[in-house]
């Protein structure tokens, strides 16, 4: 193939003059047809990799006949300023959406698929220490977490699992206000006895300095082990966790990270208020399930902060995990890679964790993201950092370029509006070449969309997350570019509830644009039959500017925030347990499990429960011929598909229990991938429109519901969980020692 | 014989170069700018009403050098610049402006009126109102209102609809003098004395300027071919478009330039010729000829090198100032569109004038290169500076027509008024054409009193817009090749027998009527190039194996022209000849007199056929969208071809009076343009058509037709062309070019792209899956 190198190079290059050439309308026109023909073609093969690259390119000659044309034919004359400059903007806007695109095409080439080497030697295995950083989430948060981490398939003595608190610091509890000071004394101790139960070593530094990374930093400098896990303090792990990812360390000695998906047992705020989140992949496996494969392929995968194993020497060649930005955890990961260290990513969800429940938070979240990585662009400039390869460069600048995408998304929105209030001319073409460059182009892009990530991502999905949060970041890109060094860490508030539905607090700037838009709309459909010369410009310009109005409407359910009594998340589990009511030993499904309680159904024959009053039971699960019992008291009972189903609740909920609760949740990654798997469908693009133009119209009404004050909603009865409970009593299972290796062999044994 | 001619017409050339080039710098930059703007009230308030008045014909009438194309005003608001060339004896003692017109029924006569100015000042009006016939306006002019040389008049007509004030009716407003009878009439009568003279000599009844050389059409080419540079040297220094060159043993009568050359014993000189030869004094001298305004040009010289001398005399001489103030000035009205220039309107001599009517129109013509590809690779632009008033309605907008195609508009969408400044409007330049092309800017500026259209209200007088001088356009760079056939080029730049390269002319048979098309031809190719073109005419067929570009003239059906031509697709090395045919033309179009083409073949048959047996009733929906759909299938596919609409047939070989065609010579190396008509008098009648200015400016394509029935010209595109040279070997230039082909050949193109990308994305997907972590 060496002899195809140079024609192929020749063939590219001359290409590239050909689609540089200013040609007919017609001429593009068939090409456009013919390319985009081809473009089908070559997708019907998707797991063909010379076909996916195919259609990379015919996709890219598409974009780029659209980016010759959009440069030299549309632009309008610099002799019209009121023209030309927003011209400009949409245009850089528009090219910025091109030049991403060419690296999204680049980081996607082709993404890997890791497969955990086998583990031949327990003994060889390296020790492991586990980082579980915390500001101000709940104990019992906490507790379900560490119950998880502490049942990780490992040898007991090769892993150590710390609680870094740094909402128990020493200069938290001697702070000047003797709230917040008693708060962090109270939190201090309970998390210390907390930990003293589970077998965990609590660590609070002194002070707070660097926010997480600088948490992190102080929890290397207390620990010893070879490897460093590091778990958000809402993310717990699942049993393989360490199976899956420490074998890859000794296959590569420059390995320094491996980093696995973030998976999510709650909605975000777009899931839980379009109520999408049973069927419709979750915003963030776009980049699990696929980006982060392909930057792995340039060896690009980087650290998320959470679920991910680092080698503690390679930590040490940048001195801990770096802290000049808020995204602390790429920073780490760009540094590492400047100096010739190698990540992996491994697709496959080993921990579950919770998303940010309100818009607010939400919004908070990805304000903190944006300005982290807007911070790393400015400040470490990965494209011209220096020790990353070229690929490397190309991924780097593109995922902190992504950031920048509010600045495209409000290009979008409110240029239709120059023309349609103005009468501004700021893309110039008429109807034919629209149809011939543009139009192409979107039919390609939306086709390559699908395509690539189809399968977790719907259409018209991409645009609404983006319209969400460009609002509100917008203000956040403008504050880190004026001083990069400005903006500080910020805790994700997560587990929270809403005793009502109601408008989001930063609703009202959503419900402006929708109207500005729907006047817009209305005003160009008059425009459009009373003026004698309606243009092509006026008809695209009008089309345009109501596909924004469907992403303004769709948004406005986003930020109409449905609300949410539920506490604890659930997760399906489907298994098989015993369950011992008197003297009797029922055998049981359990269908579902949170941190609260769990849901029931007999498997063999209706147990005698009373139907009213208080009645408790005590629900057994086997591991490796060993009994872990948790009492329960029921709560509900609801007529399933073929049983009753019961609901019951944690008696009390001492560390044991949460031992116990993990076993039940976090046991199974089967039970998270299997989840993650059935939403993972492509449901094409006309079904997906239909979809989105519903959400338009069905969210549009309950927003103006709940912005008129017209909520019903009746009482609902929320019973409280059990306290948390500690009895230092620390318990562990030394036979989990052994049984590692044999479960690293594939022996798993459910109770 | 013929190298004395030949030689003559090389010297001739030189000669002609010498005299040409630096002067015209300067020249060109002078007379670039119009005479100051007058102000349109104080014009007409100004100005002296005039009254048709009775004729004084004591003096003779030089008439206006522009062709009659050029007389007619149409619209509501137009103006033209007309030019007459007065001798300097005859200055002092002034003369009258004659202005015989006539206008349109529709003319409202309350209000339209005629401004003159002569050389800026206005020098009177005169309302429009003879519908019926020619009027003859006489307006007195002092010595000292009129100048030696070249005068120019500018006439603006004003004129309203009488009942209609929509926009279409003002097409239907037009008025126009008689090119034969509108002029400057001296107060003394003419004596042609010099051959400065010879720009004051008349037209003829047909309307056209005629040189005559007296010689015998059976007595061989040599005297032709000698007085060919002469020829054309006249009919340079006349600039005048609509010259037709007869030879004839006979002196002509009416006005016009009996041309003898040579001397009296020349072989093939006539006895009328030998005549005055005889009695001339050598080199070129100037006299009246018998009849009413008829010039007698007498060049006589022994040898070639007597009649260079005197005919380099008179270039230098007499006729150096009509050289300098015509062919080489810029045309008033016109621009040469050199790649990457920049024009003012005020080049192209418009005046700015606040527009009162429903429709604006300001037209004037550029001339593209003759190597000049058109295609999409950039877009002719306008630069509009201008204002609209207030009130107008909605659908007010400005328009652009090239070539008589509307190929661009911006709407008015402001009805509150407008300012526009430099607003830049695209063209496409595939509108344009090698050659001269017309290019009218129309603003269609309806106000809401026009609906009404009530005497009392209506708003004529009120200005709706304007369109300042300033206004520009703006030429790119342009694709330069060589490409035939093409008649745009031939008729409107010589191309390629101006390229200063000597061609012959082979004419079938001698006769007055082939050696005066023969003439004719030569002399417009002269025209067209702005330089004598270096033509031997001789008698016979065309040889096969000819070298260099070929006119042919023949009258012959079975003429042997054809043989020596390569059939389109048989040109070797023809890169067009690989492609579908029939993509790379405009449109084509019955012109001339404007009457549709009668539908011919299978096609106008079936239509006629399903026209009269369609019953008339109420056709289904099914056959509604099968027409439907069939149209939109037609536009589009005509649309891909570059077309506005489907070329229509050509007229069979008996519905045709003459035809010009260009072919490329089996040699390979030439041009072959065939004139061919089936008699002489069919020569003779078709060519006297076909060289009206307004016809001959509107060739185009392979082949033109004019037809015998009712004399429309019929043009049909190649189907293939052949590269005749680049002379611009720029990347940039070879960059445009094959923006062009591809655009042309589009198949091609589509092939050549998917080609690269699918071979680059073979690669590629060889190669990905080896990079960077191994996937395979």
């Amino acid at each position: 193939m060496t002899c195809f190198k140079w024609p192929a190079i020749i063939a590219g290059a001359l290409g590239l003059f050909v689609l540089w050439l200013p040609i007919s309308l017609q001429a593009q026109l068939v090409l456009s047809f013919a390319v985009l023909g081809l473009l089908f073609i070559a997708m019907s093969r998707p797991d063909n990799k010379t076909f996916r690259l195919m259609t990379f390119v015919l996709s890219g000659v598409l974009a780029l006949r659209y980016g010759y044309w959009r440069t030299t034919e549309t632009l309008p004359d610099i002799s019209e300023p009121w023209n030309f400059v927003p011209g400009l903007l949409l245009y850089l806007a528009e090219m910025y959406c091109l030049v991403m695109l060419g690296v999204s095409y680049f980081m996607l080439a082709d993404p890997l698929s890791r497969k955990a080497p086998a583990i031949r030697d327990a003994a060889e295995l390296p020790t492991v220490d586990v980082f579980i950083p915390t500001y101000n989430e709940d104990p019992e948060l906490l507790a379900g977490t560490l119950a998880a981490a502490k049942s990780m398939l490992y040898p007991r003595d090769k892993l150590t699992i710390y609680l870094l608190d740094d909402g128990g610091t020493e200069a938290k509890r001697s702070h000047k206000d003797p709230r917040v000071a008693l708060a962090a004394m109270r939190r201090h101790e309970l998390l210390k006895s907390l930990c003293e139960a589970m077998g965990v070593v609590y660590h609070a530094r002194q002070k707070n300095d660097h926010a997480k990374a600088g948490n992190l930093n102080d929890g290397l400098r207390i620990s010893r082990g070879e490897l460093v896990v590091v778990f958000d303090a809402d993310h717990a792990p699942v049993r393989e966790f360490l199976r899956e990812t420490v074998p890859f360390f000794r296959e590569d000695e420059k390995l320094f990270l491996v980093q696995t998906p973030h998976y999510f047992l709650n909605p975000d705020p777009l899931e839980k208020n379009l109520d999408t989140f049973a069927r419709m992949p979750s915003e963030n496996e776009m980049f699990y399930s696929v980006i982060q494969r392909g930057l792995d392929k340039w060896n690009a995968s980087f650290f998320c902060g959470s679920a991910a194993v680092l080698r503690r020497k390679a930590l040490e060649t940048t001195k801990g995990f770096a802290g000049q930005s808020i995204t602390e955890d790429c920073e780490t990961a760009l540094a590492l890679h400047t100096k010739g260290w190698h990540s992996y990513y491994v697709d496959k969800p080993l921990i579950a964790g919770l998303q940010p429940e309100t818009f607010v938070s939400f919004i908070g979240q990805r304000a903190r993201w944006c300005q982290g990585m807007l911070q790393i662009l400015i400040l470490n400039r990965p494209f011209l950092a220096r020790g990353l390869s070229v690929a490397q460069r190309i991924c780097y600048a593109g995922i902190n370029l992504f950031w920048l995408f509010p600045l495209s998304r409000l290009a979008f929105m409110f240029s239709p509006l120059l023309y349609i209030f103005f009468s501004l001319e700021i893309y110039q073409a008429n109807i034919m070449e629209f149809g011939s460059y543009a139009l192409t182009y979107l039919v390609s892009s939306f086709a390559m969309q699908s395509y690539l990530y189809g399968r977790v991502r719907w259409p018209w999905v991409s645009e609404l997350y983006e319209y969400v949060q460009s609002v509100m970041l917008f203000g956040s890109i403008v504050s880190v570019v004026r001083n990069p060094r400005k903006p500080t860490f910020n805790v994700t508030a997560k587990g929270q509830t809403l005793e009502k539905s109601m408008l989001s607090p930063l609703a009202r700037p959503y419900f402006a644009i929708f109207f500005v838009l729907l006047a817009a709309a209305f005003y160009s459909a008059w425009r459009f039959f009373t003026e004698p010369l309606a243009t092509d410009l006026l008809m695209i310009v009008a089309g345009w500017n109501l596909l924004n109005l469907g992403l303004a409407g769709a948004a406005l359910g986003v930020v109409s925030e449905r609300r949410e009594l539920r506490r604890n998340q659930r997760l399906p589990v489907k298994r098989h347990a015993l369950m011992r009511i008197g003297e009797t030993l029922h055998s049981v499904v359990v269908n579902d499990a949170s941190s609260g309680g769990l849901t029931v159904e007999f498997l063999d024959h209706d147990p005698e429960i009373p139907a009213d009053g208080p009645f408790t039971a005590t629900l057994e699960l086997r591991r490796n011929g060993h009994v872990i019992a948790v009492e329960v008291e029921r709560r509900n009972m609801r007529q399933g598909s073929q049983a009753p189903v019961y609901g019951f609740a944690y008696r009390e909920r001492t560390p044991e229990t949460f031992m116990a609760i993990a076993e039940l949740m976090y046991s199974d990654q089967a039970v998270l991938q299997e989840r993650l798997t059935r939403r993972q469908t492509s449901i094409g693009f006309f079904a997906g429109t239909a979809q989105f133009a519903l959400w338009t119209v069905r969210e549009t009404v309950r927003s103006l519901v709940y912005a008129a004050g017209q909520v019903r909603e009746g009482a609902v009865e929320s019973l409280e969980d059990a306290p948390m409970t500690i009895k230092p009593k620390p318990k562990y299972r030394p036979e989990e020692v052994e049984d590692f290796t044999e479960n690293a062999r594939g022996g798993q044994v459910y109770g | 014989m013929a190298d004395r001619s030949r030689t003559m017409k090389v010297v001739t050339l030189l000669l002609f170069a010498s005299v040409s080039c630096a002067p015209a710098v300067a020249l060109a930059g002078e007379n670039r700018l119009a005479p100051p703007v007058a102000d349109v009230e104080a014009a007409s308030g100004g100005a002296p009403a005039v009254a048709p008045a009775p004729a004084d014909r004591k003096g003779s009438l030089i008439p206006f050098e522009e062709p009659p194309s050029s007389m007619k005003l149409t619209g509501e608001d137009d103006s033209t610049l007309l030019t007459f060339s007065l001798p300097e004896r005859l200055r002092l003692a002034g003369g009258v402006l004659e202005l015989s017109y006539t206008n349109a029924v529709s003319v409202l006569p309350d209000t339209a009126r005629v401004d003159v100015a002569l050389n800026g000042q206005s020098v009177g009006q005169f309302p429009v109102r003879s519908p019926n016939g020619f009027t003859t306006i006489r307006i007195p002019l002092k010595g000292d209102q009129v100048k030696a040389g070249r005068n120019q008049v500018r006439l603006r007509v004003v004129q309203h609809h009488r009942v209609d004030c929509s926009l279409p009716a003002t097409y239907e407003l037009w008025t126009r003098l008689s090119a034969g009878e509108s002029g400057f009439r001296t107060a003394l009568p003419v004596r042609f004395a010099g051959a400065a003279d010879l720009l004051a000599v008349g037209r003829n009844g047909k309307e056209q300027t005629e040189i005559r050389l007296v010689a015998d059409p059976a007595g061989g080419v040599a005297l032709v071919n000698q007085a060919m540079p002469v020829i054309q040297s006249l009919a340079l220094a006349m600039n005048r478009r609509d010259v037709v060159v007869s030879v004839a043993g006979q002196p002509g009568t009416g006005p016009g330039i009996d041309l003898y050359v040579g001397e009296a014993g020349q072989q093939g000189q006539p006895e009328a010729a030998r005549r005055v030869l005889s009695g001339a004094a050598p080199g070129l001298t100037v006299a009246d000829a018998e009849g009413s305004g008829r010039a007698a040009v007498v060049l006589r010289g022994a040898s070639p090198r007597e009649l260079q001398a005197g005919l380099l005399a008179a270039l230098r001489g007499p006729l150096n100032e009509a050289l300098q103030t015509g062919i080489l000035a810029p045309r008033p009205g016109g621009i040469k569109g050199g790649p990457g220039s920049r024009h003012t309107l005020a080049d192209a001599g418009y005046e700015a004038q606040p527009f009162a009517g429903r429709l604006s129109r300001a037209r004037f013509t550029i001339d593209m290169p003759a190597d000049f590809y058109p295609a999409e690779y950039d877009t002719m632009k306008f630069f509009l500076s201008g204002a609209t008033a207030p009130g107008l309605l909605p659908n007010a907008q400005f328009l652009v027509r090239v070539n008589d195609r509307i190929v661009t508009s911006l709407p008015f969408r402001n009805t509150d008024g407008e300012v526009f400044r430099h607003k830049p409007i695209e063209m496409p330049l595939r509108a344009f054409r090698p050659g001269t092309n017309r290019v009218e800017l129309l603003a269609e500026v309806p106000a809401p009193s026009d609906e009404a259209c009530r005497p009392g209200e209506r708003e004529d007088d009120k200005p709706r817009f304007m369109m300042l001088k300033e206004s520009a356009l703006e030429v790119p760079s342009l694709a330069r090749i060589g490409r035939l056939p093409d008649l745009g080029a031939f008729a409107g730049t010589g191309y390629p027998y101006g390229r200063g390269k000597p061609f012959s002319v082979m004419i079938d048979r001698p006769g007055e009527e082939t050696l005066s098309v023969a003439a004719t031809t030569v002399t417009r190719l002269a025209l067209a190039a702005g330089k004598p073109v270096e033509a031997i005419l001789a008698f016979g067929g065309v040889d096969a194996a000819a070298k260099g570009d070929v006119l042919a003239i023949s009258t012959d059906a079975a003429s042997k022209v054809h043989a020596a031509a390569v059939e389109p697709g048989e040109a070797a090395g023809v890169p067009e000849a690989a492609t579908a045919p029939a993509i790379d033309g405009v449109t084509t179009s019955a012109t001339g007199h404007g009457d549709a083409i009668v539908s011919a073949g299978s096609e106008a048959l079936l239509d006629a056929f399903r026209q009269s047996t369609s019953t008339g009733g109420e056709r289904s929906m099914n056959a509604r969208l099968q027409e439907w759909l069939g149209q939109l299938s037609n536009r589009f596919n005509s649309w891909l071809r570059y077309q506005d609409a489907p070329e229509g047939p050509m007229p069979e070989e008996k519905d045709t009076l003459v035809s010009i065609s260009q072919t490329p010579l089996a040699g390979g190396e030439g041009v072959l343009t065939a004139i061919r008509a089936k008699s002489p008098d069919d020569l003779a009648r078709g060519f006297d058509a076909l060289s009206d200015p307004q016809a001959w400016e509107r060739l185009e394509g392979a082949r033109a037709i004019l037809r015998a029935g009712d004399l429309a010209l019929v043009t049909h595109q190649a189907d293939q062309r052949f590269i005749r040279e680049i002379t611009d070997e720029s990347f940039g230039n070879f960059r445009r070019l094959a923006a062009s082909w591809f655009s042309d050949n589009f198949q091609i193109y589509i092939g050549l792209v998917i080609a690269l990308f699918v071979g680059f994305g073979l690669w590629l997907g060889h190669v990905i899956p080896r990079k960077g972590v191994r996937s395979e």
